[in-house]
Formats: C-alpha cells, sequence, structure tokens
C-alpha cells in the first residue's frame, strides 16, 4: 500500500531497477501496482489468501522477465502476469470443485461464443485469432470497449462494471450480450472454427 | 476451443486498450426526464420568487405599479420628518412622499412659508473614503469606506430674504434635520452653499 504523501515512482524508474537488478525495483512495484494486482487477482480468484499468493508470484516472474523485457506500460505487463498466474490458479482450484468464482461465470458467457470442443489447431490459430479479437475491440466504440475489457480482460463483476461507467446493470449486460455475439459472428465471418 | 482457451487469447488485448480500460470514458451526460422536470420545475420557482419580490420590494421597478414615471427603478416612498419653525420653536410633522431630494425640499418650503423663488440647485454627500491603488496588480480597483460624512446642500441665494423674517440658524437647523433625517446614512456635518 502507499504510504500518505508518498509519490509512487515513474515506471520508467522502476523498470530500470530491475534492469539493473535492484531488489527495490519489486517493493516500487508493489507500492505502485500492489492494489492493481490483487484487484485483478481477486476478481478470478475471490479468496484474498489465494490474490495475494498470486500477485507474490506475479512479482517474482516480473522480476524474471525483466530483462529481457523492457515493458513501456509497467501496469498492464504485471496485469497480464497476474491475470495468467490467477487464472491458473483458478484452474487448478476448479479442478478441485471449489466454487464461487466470478470468472466461472464469465467461461459461461464466453461459451456462447466458443464450441468448448478442444482441438489441436486451436494453439495453431491463437495467435491469429487474438490478433483478430483485437480488431474487434478496436472497432468498438469507447464506452462498449471499456465494458468488454473490464468484463472480460479484468474479470470485473457486472454491478461494478455498471458502477464505474454510470450504466444500470441491465445496461451493461445486455451490452455484453450483444457484443459476444457480435465477436462470434466476427470471427466466423473471418473463417475461424470456433 | 474451449472457454478457458479463450479466456486466455483474451489476455493478449492490446495494451493501449487495457490502459484506457484503467478508467472510465467520458460519457456525454443525457439528460433524463426526471432531470429536466427537476430544471423546469427550478426555473418556475425563479420566476415565482422573484415576481413576489418584485411585488414587496419598492426599490425593484415594477411597470405595471410605475407607469406614470416611465423610470427603471422605482423610488421609496415613506413618512418623512419635514422640520419647520413654530414661531421660534423648532417642529415636524410626518408626510408620505418619495424619497427625493426634490421633493422633501418642496415639503419643507411649503411647510416653513418659503416662496417658489428658493430653488434647492445641489445636494451631495461627501465622505472621506478613497480609492485604494493596489501596488501588485493594477487590473484591481480597492475603495475604502470612510467613517465620515458630510451633507452638503447648495441654494438659491435668494433663502437669504427669509433670514430676516425667521432666524438662519433654525431655519438651517430644520432644513439639516428634514434632509439629514430620511436618508440611511448619519451624517457628520452639514453645509449650506448659497448660489
Amino acid at each position: 500500500m502507499i504510504e500518505m504523501g508518498c509519490v509512487p515512482m515513474e515506471d520508467k524508474e522502476i523498470v530500470q531497477l530491475y534492469l539493473d537488478r535492484s531488489e527495490q525495483a519489486i517493493v516500487e512495484t508493489s507500492a505502485k501496482y500492489g492494489n492493481y494486482c490483487t484487484s485483478i487477482a481477486m476478481n478470478i480468484l475471490n479468496n484474498l489468501q489465494d490474490a495475494e499468493e498470486c500477485v507474490n508470484d506475479t512479482y517474482l516472474k516480473t522480476w524474471n522477465s525483466i530483462p529481457p523485457h523492457k515493458p513501456n506500460l509497467l501496469s498492464t505487463f504485471v496485469g497480464k502476469i497476474v491475470r495468467n498466474i490467477s487464472f491458473n490458479k483458478y484452474k487448478a482450484n476448479h479442478s478441485m470443485k471449489r466454487g464461487g468464482y466470478e470468472v466461472a461465470v464469465i467461461l459461461d458467457e464466453i461459451s456462447e461464443i466458443v464450441s468448448n470442443s478442444e482441438a489441436v489447431e486451436d494453439e495453431i490459430i491463437a495467435n491469429e485469432l487474438a490478433k483478430s479479437v483485437n480488431e474487434f475491440i478496436n472497432d468498438l466504440s469507447e464506452s462498449k470497449r471499456y465494458i468488454f475489457i473490464r468484463r472480460y480482460w479484468y474479470s470485473d463483476k457486472i454491478t461494478a462494471i455498471a458502477h464505474r461507467c454510470g450504466r444500470s446493470e441491465n445496461y451493461v449486460h445486455v451490452e455484453l450480450n450483444r457484443m459476444r455475439k457480435q465477436l462470434r459472428n466476427y470471427l466466423i465471418e473471418r473463417g475461424y472454427e470456433l | 476451443m474451449t472457454a478457458q482457451r479463450f479466456y486466455e487469447i483474451l489476455g493478449d488485448i492490446d495494451e493501449k486498450n487495457l490502459k484506457d480500460a484503467e478508467q472510465p470514458p467520458k460519457t456525454k451526460k443525457h439528460l433524463q426526464l426526471k432531470y429536466i422536470v427537476a430544471m423546469v420545475a427550478c426555473f418556475v420557482a425563479i420566476v415565482v420568487i422573484g415576481i413576489n419580490l418584485r411585488e414587496r420590494n419598492p426599490y425593484i421597478s415594477n411597470p405595471s405599479n410605475d407607469e406614470s414615471s416611465g423610470s427603471a427603478i422605482s423610488v421609496e416612498q415613506k413618512d418623512v420628518n419635514i422640520y419647520y419653525l413654530d414661531g421660534d420653536e423648532l417642529a415636524y410633522k410626518a408626510e408620505y412622499m418619495e424619497c427625493l431630494p426634490e421633493t422633501v425640499f418642496a415639503s419643507w418650503k411649503k411647510a416653513n412659508n418659503i416662496g417658489e423663488d428658493v430653488k434647492l440647485i445641489n445636494v451631495e454627500i461627501k465622505s472621506n473614503g478613497q480609492e485604494n491603488n493596489n501596488s501588485t496588480d493594477s487590473s484591481i480597483a480597492g475603495y475604502s469606506v470612510g467613517d465620515q460624512f458630510i451633507m452638503e446642500v447648495t441654494l438659491t441665494e435668494s433663502i437669504k430674504n427669509y433670514f430676516s423674517v425667521k432666524s438662519e440658524e433654525k431655519l438651517m437647523e430644520s432644513l439639516r434635520l428634514t434632509l439629514t433625517g430620511y436618508i440611511y446614512i448619519d451624517c457628520d456635518k452639514f453645509y449650506v452653499l448659497y448660489e
């Protein structure tokens, strides 16, 4: 947590600490992005202990990733790491039938886009698919893009999204439903077998 | 493709979009009906209050009640004490009139049996207040309100013709009490000039 009156360090300075192999890099990352990472992990895991464990793993992975990586946006860099680690944790927990996850609801929603069948070629097309998804997102309006990303990347609850963008839950729910259908059609039109 | 795999692929959303989504977009506020109704209600309330104040406050012009003057600002009307010499003694009577120096002076003349040859040329209230020059910012004008006020009245010299009949000192005292009595400023000094 950032102490009162403490000014967070600029991203470039923190990255330089990683490059210099200074352990102060983790302290500064934790001070600036600790809450950010914890909120992402909590959205996925709904368990503070698991979330904190994932956030600590995130610092370690960030330490091991910089160098060779030199991210321009440290927030999204550590955000992607904590999202992956947390989701892996979710899958491990889910296999043990531990319930109560928001991400389980999100996966149900995503099931409307994909067939839920496993195929070997899925890994081959993953990169191309990611590009097409990004193109679809870029074509969305600013407000729709915000709703989509908050739901399917940050794994925010619909209630939280509605509150943050000053809309009703029903509005967010309807918009997400429309975007899922649009995304499915968008990808099918581009030849993806989902 | 499984939902889990697709969720992982969604993790590769462009960094710029992720960064933008850290804060909600600034959306244009759409005026909802309830806000429009509230705004209209406020407007109506302001108009109604304004009409009531206009009817109750004599300082605010009311064209419907002041058609004769055609003035943009109505003049206060109230009881004004008109002082006069009753023999050698000062007396006064209250008269309801417009609070204008000319009107009050006319009543004073009438009460003291002074003819139309005497006219009020000027009434001026001076104070020791002064403008301040702000040395740091020339665009700001300052003014120190004074604590002393002087009323300076200029009459035609023809008033002197009446001093043989009435005591000048007492006549001017009655004028002082009359002209300084109906205004809301306590005048420390009172001068009469003759022209």
